[in-house]
């Protein structure tokens, strides 16, 4: 093989790589709750210490880069509800007695025949305080 | 500024559920779209909080960054750490009146044009804007809808110049929200 022929192999080889690398990239898919460590708390806490210190509370639970803190919840549900774009989320039950802590299911996700007053916890990633504390892309936990 | 924001919300609110025309959504929705040479970009956020005083014609608006949800995680994650760094302004915030309030019977069904003033802060920044929105009234429930564009580059936000055929200088937002009754206890 030519010197010119090697280089040519290179160089596509290379263009391929970064291709491929660069898709990837662009296609990364967004973390999953279920996986990894979570930080465990209840509705009622974690409302608790957003009302009580809001940026303290922001830097214990909600992630400074996309994805790499999560949180479990558990508590009561308050309310069920479906956003335009299709995902339910339940409202828990906290101190407060209008707002709560909203935990938004990731598409598609659902708790089967969970009803006003029962218990269940959830993994997400929580987006902040804004009345309610923002628990987003949740999936159960069984 | 940030404390001074919070502090600014917190009494506007406080001055609002005074009243008893107070209306309240915490599922509002807003869009935003961004339309570029190469892609299209949109985002929505479902977890808008809002405050409507039908008496005094006052509107508050309060939006999560971190709320905004894409399609892809790579434009969430550019979002957030490039251009909003919404771990520094955590929040976007909007308050204001609609100027001409007495246009709206909101006994009465009906869906009216009307125009909003007020400030709305983004990334920091606090601007003056103006937008159209139609208020819709039917069966005591009241659908408030607005569409208007702003600026990147009024509040800051810099794209850098190896992106700039990726986003918009101009970003159409769109609101959604659909108010109830203000309960109390």
């Amino acid at each position: 093989m030519s010197n010119k022929s090697v280089i040519l192999i290179s160089i596509l080889v290379i263009l391929a790589a970064g291709g491929f690398i660069g898709y990837k990239i662009w296609n990364k898919p967004f973390k999953d709750p279920l996986q990894g460590d979570a930080i465990k708390v209840t509705a009622i806490q974690l409302f608790n210490d957003f009302s009580a210190n809001e940026a303290a509370a922001q830097k214990k639970y909600v992630p400074e880069k996309l994805g790499n803190k999560k949180v479990e919840v558990t508590g009561q549900i308050n309310e069920i509800g479906k956003n335009d774009d299709g995902e339910i989320f339940y409202t828990l039950k906290t101190s407060d007695e209008m707002f709560g802590v909203k935990c938004i299911m990731d598409k598609g996700e659902e708790i089967a025949n969970a009803k006003v007053g029962d218990n269940i916890t959830v993994r997400g990633f929580c987006d902040g305080y804004n009345m309610d504390v923002i628990v987003n892309r949740c999936k159960a936990v069984k | 500024m940030k404390k001074q924001i919070v502090t600014l919300f917190i009494i506007s609110l406080f001055a609002l559920s005074t009243s008893a025309q107070t209306y309240i959504t915490r599922n509002g929705r807003v869009t935003f779209f961004s339309k570029a040479p190469i892609e299209n970009i949109e985002a929505n956020n479902n977890e808008v909080t809002s405050f409507l005083d039908t008496q005094k014609g006052e509107v508050a608006f309060v939006a999560l960054i971190k709320s905004f949800k894409f399609q892809k995680a790579l434009m969430e994650e550019h979002f957030n750490e490039n251009y909003m760094e919404s771990n520094t302004f955590p929040k976007a915030n909007f308050k204001g009146t609609i100027t001409d309030l007495s246009k709206i019977n909101f006994s009465k069904d009906g869906t009216y044009t009307v125009t909003v003033k007020g400030d709305l802060t983004i990334h920091g920044i606090t601007k003056n804007i103006e937008a159209p929105a139609t208020i819709n009234i039917s069966g005591g429930k009241i659908n408030a809808n607005s569409k208007f564009n702003i600026k990147v580059k009024d509040y800051n936000i810099k794209i850098p110049t190896t992106v700039v055929n990726n986003v918009s200088e101009t970003i159409s937002i769109t609101v959604d929200c659909k108010y109830d009754p203000l309960k109390k206890g």
